[in-house]
């Protein structure tokens, strides 16, 4: 039953790109001269995550995989590529960006030094007069300046898209300064609360009319106790006004950072991830906080939903992580997470540093969550039947390269790679005879199982949403197999 | 099968006393251990997994104590062991690796000292010779005194139970409680009468000891001598020929002669060395020749590098090399492999197989990864809440398990070709300071019968090497089937197997075709 839920939430979403990653890159340098060493952890990998769907990245660690989850959110600037979510793009490649500027003016130049040599010869051969000469030579310094000035803006964007989550447009800072009492927004704001507020004072005059002395002492004390209420919601309604009204100018002004907000990370080891000195309540609100939300009501109930999602209860609110057990800490960090409604969460070995019987626990409450909300999950880990039974989509990392990427039936029932094959082999399962029957595992040894001497590898389709890193000669190899 | 008993396990009781109260963490546990045999012990964390084994090393937490029960080690109970007489156990017979290798290792000391530390600390052959030439006369002694230290502290403990039973009067307790010490005092005087005797036994033998050894050393020291001056002479000897001889043949001769003689001295040197104690030549040796054991590349410059220049697995194949030194019969892996990859994990859990089968060794095996368990055990226990809840032989508990717990681990991993939602457990293990009553599980189990809640369940037999503790094998008791996930599951491993086997003969006969062939 769950199994046909997934499938048709995955066809009604086809083909809508959440996240796009052309050619990452993330080099970590240590040493300096002649020590100088470049760790390449993200090696030029690309892949793309379509709406609703769970993509896993799996791979030994110190493949690169949590360097990679890091980098797409941010918390690493990336050495080069880039990245587009929701086709924003949030990472860009400023030092490509700064190359191809350099060509282009000098290309420019060159067009420009040869237009004016031309006309030079023209003007000696006397075809144009001088005024001609002096008009045209003009126009073409204007083109190339023109045109210089153009690929000048596309590298200052693209510096700009490095700090895209702190990056404030101008205009919108404009329009928030424009914002007032006059604009359109702020009054459908105040007209909504006026409505409001109208249909409260109708209910107050009827209830305070129909208010006598004569009545039981018991609905005297009720119709008093609503109509107090009432008048408190008269005073809350003006708030909340303020509050919609500062929080829709917050919006104006931080829609990069509103974008950044739909991406959220579930980190591995809910012991070290949840700050031991601040209550739940705390950790779970810090992010609507830091998002601008300051009503300490709207925060409260959030926060208490976020705790009914994850299956806590609210009561929970006010304690301390260390008085959790592993499974419930590793809810209150996707808790924390769902507070601010992401459309796209990086999942990184959620289930690891969690007991068997939790992590069917955790795993299922993600899967109702992808189920119910729609949510696109990046799911980083190393346990492979996990990863079957979890995921739509999956690509293989080692050493910082994709080396198989596609369909999660098409990888497991025909892995190519020799390393996925050997990654396969090694899953350990709760069955003794096979167990028996395995014996040696294979171990993987690059320069053993390929020869790229001729030829080196590049991401090649073997059929349709399978694609393996190898030469030409290998995959006809693998052609051939599958037609077996 | 009659095989030989390396371990026995008896109704074993650990607390711990924290300042909330006492947590009950291992309730009773029974188990044995042949030579040869791998036991895993299965269970989520906080079930007394790990505490159970710690008992067994001796390395329980300071606020750890042993209520109740006995570790019989070759027939020698653990429990009463005194910390010096454990020091002859612990390592030695008894070797533990730990879940976490980066941890367990020294980060600011070299690789190599740590693995020769053991033997180098321990390798003054005169002074263990020495220890044990009265050892057994001191424990006597030792044991003695701790027997009435135990009195002392039985008799605390009844009168406290005495004077915590609200049934009886005042004056019942006085007189109970009066009785009561009277027959323990005298008990006690009994024992005390003994002990005088004893340390002048123990301390003439030490007396004896040392004079042995001492002359021992002493022979031992002239021989030396003797030989050494030998040496010297042939080398005096060589040398003045050297001095005398005119052609360079012969003198080239005489050269290789004095080389030879001084390569023996410093071996006669090394040899002697040797007697007394271990050397750090021979201790580096023995480290290589084990880091080739486990493994590990270029064991010689691997030597010398400090933990951090290791890589997971190769830290725990050190750690594994670590417990290896003092050739120990009994290992203790605690979660050997949860902290490593899933490949790396196959090449630890081969090198474990492999080194048991290579030294006999019979492993203990502690994990909560099944598939590991699988892997590795000829016998399981499942625990749960300090207790074992379900044991048998590996088949036995994959392939027919009983206990809605082992159903319920069983269930909540997803395996290659699981697609239904997973049955998760619900709710968290009990607190163990207050145990539940009747069957711990009791309250995260929807097959929970009535009784379960007011009576705890015996061990049930299923078959000769198959038991398990669950109300639900009773003849009384309603008959459930067990999940559809992990019956499907068994079922198609079972077809798995059948192929498999098809396969095999498959294969053998061809095999035979061929040789026919060929003959």
């Amino acid at each position: 039953m769950a199994k046909l839920k997934r499938m048709q939430v995955i066809k009604l979403n086809n083909r809508e790109e959440i996240l796009k990653v052309s050619n990452l890159k993330q080099y970590f340098k240590h040493g300096s001269g002649k020590n100088k060493i470049i760790v390449k952890a993200v090696d030029d990998i690309s892949f793309t995550i379509y709406k609703g769907e769970v993509f896993s990245l799996v791979g030994e660690s110190g493949c690169g995989k949590t360097t990679t989850g890091r980098t797409i959110i941010k918390l690493l600037p990336s050495t080069g590529g880039e990245v587009y979510f929701h086709g924003t793009r949030i990472i860009s490649d400023v030092k490509r960006a700064k190359a191809t500027y350099k060509a282009t003016k000098k290309e420019l130049k060159e067009i420009k030094i040869a237009k004016l040599t031309s006309l030079q010869e023209e003007l000696k051969t006397e075809n144009i007069t001088s005024q001609e000469y002096s008009e045209s030579v003009s126009q073409a310094n204007e083109e190339y300046e023109e045109a210089k000035l153009d690929a000048l803006n596309i590298l200052k964007q693209e510096k700009r898209d490095r700090k895209f989550e702190h990056y404030v447009d101008p205009a919108s800072k404009k329009e928030s300064q424009k914002f007032n009492e006059n604009s359109k927004e702020y009054i459908e704001i105040s007209n909504m609360y006026l409505d409001l507020n109208k249909e409260i004072q109708k209910k107050i005059n009827q209830l305070s009319s129909s208010i006598s002395k004569n009545m039981p002492k018991e609905e005297l004390s009720a119709a008093k106790k609503e109509l107090s209420s009432l008048k408190k919601e008269i005073k809350l309604n003006g708030l909340r006004k303020k509050q919609d009204i500062s929080r829709y100018k917050y919006n104006l002004v931080n829609r990069n950072r509103l974008l950044m907000r739909k991406m959220q990370m579930i980190f591995q080891d809910p012991i070290a991830s949840l700050n031991p000195r601040m209550t739940v309540k705390e950790i779970i609100a810090e992010g609507l906080r830091i998002n601008g939300v300051k009503n300490e009501a709207i925060i409260d109930k959030t926060v208490k939903d976020a705790l009914k999602t994850v299956g806590l209860v609210p009561e929970h609110a006010g304690r301390y992580p260390h008085e959790f057990s592993g499974g419930q800490r590793q809810r209150i960090g996707i808790a924390r997470t769902l507070v601010v409604e992401p459309s796209f969460i990086i999942a990184d070995e959620p289930i690891s540093a969690l007991d068997v019987s939790i992590r069917a626990q955790v795993i299922n409450l993600l899967n109702d969550l992808r189920e119910e909300k729609g949510i696109t999950i990046l799911f980083i880990a190393h346990d492979l039947s996990v990863v079957k039974y979890f995921s739509d989509r999956v690509a293989v990392m080692y050493f910082g390269k994709i080396v198989e990427i596609g369909d999660k039936d098409k990888i497991f029932n025909n892995p190519f790679h020799p390393y996925t094959l050997s990654l396969m082999s090694s899953i350990p399962l709760p069955d003794p005879a096979y167990e028996k029957l395995r014996g040696e595992l294979k171990r993987y040894n690059p320069s053993k199982e390929h020869d790229y001497s001729k030829e080196g590898p590049t991401l090649q389709e073997v059929e349709p949403n399978h694609l393996v890193l190898c030469n030409t000669e290998e995959l006809n190899r693998y052609k051939s197999q599958l037609d077996k | 099968m009659n095989r030989e008993k390396v371990l026995e396990v008896n109704d074993l009781t650990v607390s711990f006393k924290t300042p909330n109260g006492l947590v009950r963490a291992v309730r009773g546990v029974s188990f044995d251990l042949y030579k040869g045999e791998t036991l895993a012990i299965v269970g989520e964390s906080g079930s007394g997994k790990s505490v159970t084994t710690r008992a067994i090393m001796g390395i329980l937490a300071g606020n750890g104590v042993i209520d109740k029960g006995e570790i019989l080690y070759r027939n020698q109970d653990l429990t009463k062991l005194s910390e010096e007489n454990f020091h002859k156990i612990r390592g030695n017979k008894i070797g533990m690796i730990f879940q976490d290798p980066l941890s367990s290792l020294n980060p600011i000391m070299k690789i190599g000292k740590q693995i020769t530390e053991a033997m180098l600390v321990n390798g003054d052959h005169f002074k263990t010779r020495y220890h044990d030439l009265y050892h057994t006369e001191y424990h006597d002694y030792l044991n003695k005194l701790t027997l009435i230290k135990l009195t002392h502290d039985k008799i605390k403990y009844r009168v406290n139970e005495i004077m915590s039973d609200d049934s009886l009067s005042k004056e019942e307790k006085h007189s109970k409680i009066s009785e009561y010490k009277h027959e323990k005092h005298t008990l006690i005087k009994e024992l005390k009468k003994d002990v005088p005797e004893l340390k002048t036994e123990y301390l003439a033998k030490k007396k004896a000891a040392k004079a042995q050894i001492k002359a021992e050393k002493k022979q031992i020291k002239v021989d030396q001598k003797e030989k050494f001056r030998e040496l010297l002479s042939q080398l005096k000897q060589h040398r003045s020929e050297l001095k005398k001889a005119k052609s360079e043949l012969e003198k080239d001769q005489i050269k290789k002669q004095i080389k030879s003689d001084l390569e023996q001295i410093s071996q006669n040197k090394e040899a002697f060395k040797r007697q007394l104690k271990v050397t750090k030549k021979e201790a580096f040796e023995k480290a290589i020749s084990i880091m080739n054991e486990v493994g590990i590349d270029q064991p010689e410059k691997r030597f010398n590098q400090f933990p951090f220049q290791f890589s997971g697995g190769m830290r725990q194949r050190i750690v594994i090399a670590i417990a290896l030194t003092a050739n120990p019969e009994l290992l203790i892996c605690d979660e050997p492999t949860t902290a490593l990859d899933v490949t790396i994990q196959g090449q630890i859990l081969n090198l474990i197989k492999q080194i048991k089968e290579e030294r006999d060794l019979s492993v203990i095996f502690i994990t909560h990864d099944l598939g590991v368990v699988a892997n590795m055990a000829s016998r399981v226990a499942v625990m749960y809440a300090g207790k074992i809840v379900e044991y048998g032989e590996s088949a036995d508990i994959f392939y027919r398990p009983q206990h809605p717990y082992t159903w319920a681990l069983l269930s909540s991993v997803p395996d290659l070709d699981t697609t239904d939602k997973l049955l998760s457990i619900p709710g968290t293990p009990p607190d163990m300071l207050f145990p539940p009553k009747g069957d711990a599980f009791a309250a995260r189990n929807k097959h929970a019968l009535k009784i379960d809640f007011i009576e705890e369940p015996p061990f049930f037999k299923i078959s000769d090497t198959h038991y398990a503790a669950t109300w639900l094998l009773h003849p009384d008791a309603p008959k459930i089937e067990m999940p559809k996930i992990i019956n499907e599951r068994i079922n198609r491993y079972k077809e798995q197997a059948n192929r498999d086997v098809k396969k095999a003969l498959k294969n053998g006969k061809v095999k035979t075709n061929a040789g026919d062939q060929v003959e």
